[in-house]
């Protein structure tokens, strides 16, 4: 689901800087960093980093990974798990090129801002009905709505940046990038959903003075 | 120059790449990157190519596609493409070249986030390399009917083992006195 380097255009990513800078300075503050929580946000980091490298195969010889954000959201809270997402993210795009440099503020609006809240807030909307349902509806909107936010975000490139109607940056409008985007990962969500739900029901009774509610 | 200074050089160069629309200084920033890479330049370039491919030659190829159907121009795709790589390009250049730790020093918080995760980082791929290679020797591999056989035992040792050495750097640092509580 990153955007790489290359397709997003200044009229975007300069106000997405402001945004996800802003939003980090509230998480930060928010979490209030301090000798327990920095070792904490590191580990977190690393464990969402590694879930992203496991890979289930999927019918047909393909796999998909899992991204972790609802499992993360769920067990630490919607804010570590924006900063841990947010930080995993540098790493990735550094490191090993998965996203942009440029496409970063991006990326951590849809994915780790996105993906967190939303987990968070479906939980608690469902939780009074069924613990189960609310894990996975969890699991389910971490995937869909920042799928939505970066299709809007590539869709609208054609718009916002061309020339005589010759794309600069991503050359495809809303009409194929929703579609495209967004029809695949609500079945990718499913199986989120899923692991989402089997994983934190079985890390809170493993961990249960750590994770219990 | 300092690692900090190189860390800020790249974001502006950057940001200014993002603005530039000639295909001419696109590629005259990505021979300045490679001059720049020293030995590991086709590496570093080899690198970069195989991260941008997939997605770049899948949006490319929809886009000649595309344009069988409707009137486009698809020249257009030579300056997307090079716009990517030059960016990509660069960001490894500098990771080959700076010390990121260092880099980020200018922050005690956001220099210490990044050693401790970057250490717990390689301490857990390497755990689940050992699970993979260890399925592996007994002829299995991750199935469909993942959930309770196979991801349980690994979520509990990556979940046990993150937390352990949390709380591990945690003393570590009260006991350094590094960060003020």
């Amino acid at each position: 689901m990153h955007i790489p380097d290359g397709f997003i255009s200044p009229q975007t990513y300069i106000p997405s800087i402001a945004i996800g800078a802003a939003l980090l300075a509230i998480a930060y503050k928010k979490i209030d960093l301090d000798a327990e929580k920095i070792p904490l946000i590191a580990g977190v980091s690393a464990i969402s980093f590694v879930m992203m490298l496991i890979a289930i195969p999927f019918p047909g010889g393909t796999t998909m990974h899992l991204s972790g954000i609802a499992i993360i959201s769920l067990l630490f809270g919607p804010w570590i798990a924006f900063s841990s997402i947010s930080l995993v993210l540098l790493i990735q795009a550094l490191l090993f090129g998965e996203g942009g440099i440029t496409s970063y503020p991006i990326n951590i609006i849809a994915m780790a801002f996105v993906g967190s809240f939303s987990s968070y807030w479906f939980y608690k909307l469902f939780a009074y009905r069924s613990k189960n349902i609310a894990i996975f509806m969890a699991g389910w909107t971490s995937i869909f709505f920042p799928s939505i936010l970066i299709a809007i975000v590539l869709g609208i490139q054609p718009l916002v940046a061309s020339v005589d109607g010759t794309p600069l940056y991503f050359p495809f409008g809303l009409s194929v990038t929703l579609p495209s985007v967004v029809i695949p990962h609500i079945f990718i969500a499913i199986i989120e959903g899923l692991v989402t739900l089997s994983s934190v029901k079985f890390l809170r009774t493993q961990f249960r003075s750590v994770f219990g509610e | 120059m300092s690692d900090r200074a190189w860390l800020f050089v790249y974001v502006a160069f950057v940001m200014t790449l993002g603005f530039v629309h000639n295909e001419y200084i696109m590629l005259f920033s990505i021979f300045i990157t490679m001059a720049l890479g020293g030995k590991a330049r086709f590496k570093i370039f080899t690198k970069a190519l195989l991260v941008i491919a997939l997605f770049n030659l899948s949006i490319s190829l929809s886009y000649i596609i595309y344009s069988f159907f409707t009137p486009v121009d698809i020249f257009a795709l030579v300056l997307i493409n090079l716009r990517a790589f030059a960016i990509t390009l660069l960001t490894f250049t500098l990771v080959r070249r700076i010390n990121l730790h260092k880099a980020l020093e200018f922050s005690k918080v956001l220099a210490i986030l990044y050693g401790f995760t970057y250490a717990q980082i390689i301490l857990l791929k390497n755990m689940l390399q050992s699970y993979y290679e260890g399925l592996k020797s007994r002829g299995a591999s991750l199935s469909m009917k993942i959930t309770k056989k196979q991801l349980q035992p690994l979520l509990i040792t990556l979940f046990a083992t993150m937390l352990h050495k949390s709380s591990e750097q945690s003393m570590g640092l009260r006991s350094r006195g590094l960060i003020d509580d």
